[in-house]
């Protein structure tokens, strides 16, 4: 379903964002991208070279400084119910509940509690942590807490989801775990997905677009689409030739932009 | 610093047979130096220094006098408004202080000022200005304890993850929904902090404004008891104000102990 069509629906795209902070450091510079709409695009690039401040620019929370941001067509002043954020520090409030934590997003919205309540559930059971509603994020694991951010981002259910290096802070295995988990998700949901990573590997496993940024100022070197196969088991997916191919052809073209 | 203080102690203890007993609890440790003033009362080497069994007996009658109640009364309320308005203007202004640049610029040299000066010096030009009253002491309570609220809400309110507003603002909350649902619950253990460093400085602004003005509550008393030396009454005095500092700071640290359980989790 998620490969083999063509990359035509466009939902979001971004023209020559530029981003300059203190008048003289470049982060970012004349970044133009086509985020096709039900894909996952993963960002990819050495650290530092602005993919986060690209994702945070999509996301409305940086202005850029030249450029924009447009979806479906509209320019995006400002985040909106269009786009959801996962973060790589989960972002979760210590004193709150997973519950509440999950219900903040629709709380913030005006959502009244019986409602707010019941699609918290709904989402808190879809991303497996039932049972753990009234649990505070300091009593669960890494791989938990980014489930807790992931059902947030889910509840107020927008066509768009933004994950900063959302797997970044977990543990090797947990985070195989995720990125299944999160496959088998996208497999029922019909998402965008913009995903920032700075791991080669997670990218190709993960995506159907990836765009590849050279280091500071950040813009877009090359845009590899992996083609890989999901249809079968996604335990398979590794052992693709493609997938091994791909992943040495982004190394070689990445490695010169690592020091 | 305490550690090598404690050791002194112990070897200076370890002289006498006590010793074993004195470090079971600290309790032993007061009946113990209540004995040795006991003894040197008793001795009368010093007039300054009435038996400690005379004090007891003053401290009944203290309790028995109206001027006692008035004075506690004054106390209990100047002191209460005191650290009630450093309290409640204290955090808005922290707050301000944490989320804007300017708000900071202009009043974070004062308030470092303020929070090292020696505020007794100032209590004199007070009383010209609201006269001797109430007014003077609150204004004390305040000038001791409010600087201490403002610096640490300050504090809890700029170490806020960046994250948690951020995510605030993903959702599309406003700007007084992120501090009020966001930043000041993240910055409330430093918040806490301050309030329980405030008490202590109220604990002593309210003293040593009435003793600095000498002629209104606990600090009128000190002054009648000493100038006519009632040294028995003036002892019981010392001691009930002791104890009621050290209740009201412990009844606060219980209260911070029960509040920080999630500063440990961030």
């Amino acid at each position: 379903m998620r490969s083999g069509s063509s990359l035509t629906d466009i939902i979001l795209n971004t023209e020559d964002i530029g981003v300059t902070y203190q008048e003289t450091i470049i982060a970012l510079k004349s970044v133009s991208l086509d985020i096709p709409a039900g894909k996952l695009t993963a960002i990819l690039g050495p650290s530092g070279c602005g993919k986060t401040t690209l994702l945070k620019v999509i996301a409305g929370l940086i202005e850029p400084t030249t450029g924009a941001v447009k979806v479906r067509g509209e320019k995006i002043v400002g985040p909106g119910p269009d786009r959801a954020l996962v973060f790589q520090d989960f972002a979760l409030l210590p004193w709150a509940t997973v519950m509440e934590n999950v219900a903040f997003g629709l709380r913030a919205r005006g959502v009244p509690k019986k409602e707010r309540k019941e699609t918290s559930l709904h989402y808190i059971k879809e991303v497996g942590l039932l049972g753990f509603e009234d649990k505070y994020p300091h009593q669960l694991s890494g791989g938990m807490r980014q489930r807790t951010g992931l059902a947030r981002a889910l509840t107020i259910n927008s066509d768009i989801l933004l994950m900063d290096e959302p797997f970044s802070a977990v543990d090797e295995q947990m985070r195989r775990k995720l990125q299944e988990d999160l496959l088998k998700l996208l497999k029922i949901k019909s998402k965008t997905v913009i995903f920032v990573t700075h791991s080669i590997e997670e990218a190709v496993y993960l995506a159907d677009q990836v765009v590849i940024l050279s280091g500071r100022p950040g813009s877009i070197a090359e845009i590899v689409c992996p083609e890989i196969d999901r249809h079968g088991e996604i335990d398979l997916i590794r052992r693709q030739p493609r997938y091994i191919e791909l992943v040495d052809e982004i190394w070689s073209s990445l490695k010169r932009y690592v020091e | 610093m305490l550690n090598s203080n404690l050791r002194k102690n112990k070897s200076f203890i370890r002289s006498f047979s006590l010793n074993k007993l004195l470090q079971k609890s600290p309790f032993w440790s007061l009946i113990f130096w209540a004995g040795v003033w006991e003894f040197i009362g008793q001795m009368g080497w010093m007039t300054l220094l009435p038996p400690l069994s005379d004090i007891w007996y003053a401290f009944s009658e203290l309790l028995e006098s109206s001027a006692f109640w008035e004075a506690f009364a004054m106390t209990a309320r100047t002191f209460g408004i005191g650290l009630g308005l450093s309290i409640a203007v204290g955090i808005p202004i922290g707050i301000l202080m944490g989320i804007s640049k300017r708000a900071d610029k202009i009043l974070s040299i004062w308030v470092n000022l303020f929070l090292s000066a020696p505020i007794t010096a100032v209590i004199p030009a007070l009383m010209p200005i609201l006269g001797i009253g109430d007014a003077t002491v609150i204004a004390t309570v305040i000038l001791f304890a409010i600087w201490v609220v403002i610096i640490d809400t300050q504090a809890g309110v700029t170490h806020v993850k960046d994250s948690l507003v951020e995510m605030g603002r993903t959702f599309g909350c406003s700007q007084w929904q992120i501090v009020f649902w966001i930043v000041i619950p993240a910055a409330m253990p430093e918040i806490i902090t301050g309030i329980r460093l405030s008490v202590v400085r109220a604990v002593k602004g309210v003293i040593v404004g009435q003793i600095v003005i000498a002629l209104i509550g606990f600090g009128g008393l000190f002054n009648t008891y000493l100038s006519y030396f009632i040294m028995e009454r003036f002892w019981a005095l010392i001691i009930v104000v002791f104890v009621m500092s050290f209740t009201i700071i412990g009844l606060v640290e219980l209260l911070e102990r029960r509040i920080a359980f999630y500063a440990r989790t961030r």
